[in-house]
């Protein structure tokens, strides 16, 4: 289930919630229903939702409150709010955005408008993991190919240290045979480096436990980065 | 005796290639910058160049393309760790006669050196 198809429902009303918690779920979306107003935060924080449907007009706590308290916070403020009301008083319309609303569905609710405002809310949410990812991609690319290349500094000393440690001792000069391994074992991870700094294609491979590690030896260095 | 620049920011590559060199019999002399490589080069000569390429301050293309201009009759190696950042292509535009990725082999490295020295003993026979 991708993040755009979480919908958390807020509503006083029973009949309400079970509506659009029926229409939603036989679109495809998995939904969380909140009566009282005052626990959206803390349900929110627990289902993270892609998207928060919000009633406007709730006791105690109303939507425009709500709305606010979750703008407010560092973890929950980037959720689109959808406003449900029944109200079509302009100014309340006004102060729903001012809120930090992204839409508004009228009551009674209309199947069509509701899914067609709910759809459009879910790709924004669905392009906007999208953009993060790649973000995150490229922040973790960049970082790998600085490590990389930091690698090679210290792995030339080693290797040249040791390369030309056999140069200068004698044939039959004890230790030999491991400075040997130390240049092949170092060159060997400069050719592991050179490839890492270019892989654009990877599979990955059962490592320990549920982990997962690229397979080396399948990585791409040639065609698109996927 | 043939004479090497070498330029690397990092000491202790300065300092290998250096004992490389020397232990080859070639006469070394190094520089931790652009900067400072420009300035020895208003002064000395030399016919075999060894340049890293992420260098602070003046990289190492463009201290090649200035070193090219001073001595158009040398030849120069760029020896990088970041091959991803400086291309093959850049280099041989920079006037870089050969290209090295680190970590290189210390052989490798000397077989280019003699085969360098060689053809600039070639060169400077024609020019005599």
């Amino acid at each position: 289930m991708t993040l755009s198809r979480k919908v958390l429902i807020v509503d006083d009303n029973k009949l309400n919630l079970k509506l659009i918690d029926l229409i939603l779920r036989r679109n495809g979306y998995k939904t969380s229903l909140v009566l009282d107003s005052r626990t959206v935060l803390s349900v929110a924080g627990s289902f993270a939702p892609g998207l928060i449907l919000l009633d406007i007009d709730m006791p105690g706590l109303s939507g425009l409150e709500v709305c606010r308290q979750l703008k407010e916070s560092e973890e929950l403020k980037d959720i689109p709010v959808i406003f449900v009301t029944g109200n079509t008083d302009e100014d309340i319309i006004k102060q729903a955005f001012a809120a930090g609303g992204h839409d508004y569905v009228r009551k009674p609710v209309n199947k069509i408008e509701l899914l067609t405002r709910m759809n459009a809310a879910s790709a924004r949410v669905e392009l906007i993991e999208h953009i993060k990812y790649e973000e995150k991609l490229k922040g973790i690319l960049e970082m790998a190919g600085t490590v990389c290349h930091e690698f090679n500094q210290p792995l030339q000393v080693i290797s040249g240290s040791a390369e030309l440690l056999l140069l200068e001792t004698a044939d039959d000069a004890p230790g030999r045979d491991l400075a040997e391994t130390i240049v092949g074992q170092a060159l060997r991870l400069g050719a592991i480096n050179s490839k890492l700094m270019k892989i654009t294609r990877y599979e990955k491979k059962h490592y320990i436990g549920n982990s997962t590690i690229i397979d080396l030896e399948k990585a791409s260095t040639t065609g698109r980065i996927k | 005796m043939k004479r090497v620049l070498v330029v690397d920011d990092e000491k202790e590559i300065r300092d290998l290639f250096r004992r490389v060199l020397e232990t080859a019999g070639y006469e070394v002399k190094t520089a931790e910058s652009g900067e400072q490589a420009l300035e020895i080069l208003k002064e000395e000569k030399f016919p075999l160049l060894l340049f890293d390429l992420n260098l602070p301050g003046i990289d190492g293309l463009e201290l090649c393309k200035r070193a090219r201009k001073i001595m158009p009759i040398s030849i120069i190696f760029a020896i990088t760790g970041y091959a991803s950042l400086f291309h093959l292509h850049d280099c041989r535009q920079a006037g870089f006669d050969d290209y090295f990725i680190k970590p290189v082999s210390i052989k490798t490295l000397l077989e280019e050196v003699k085969l360098a020295s060689k053809k600039i003993d070639r060169w400077l026979d024609r020019e005599a």
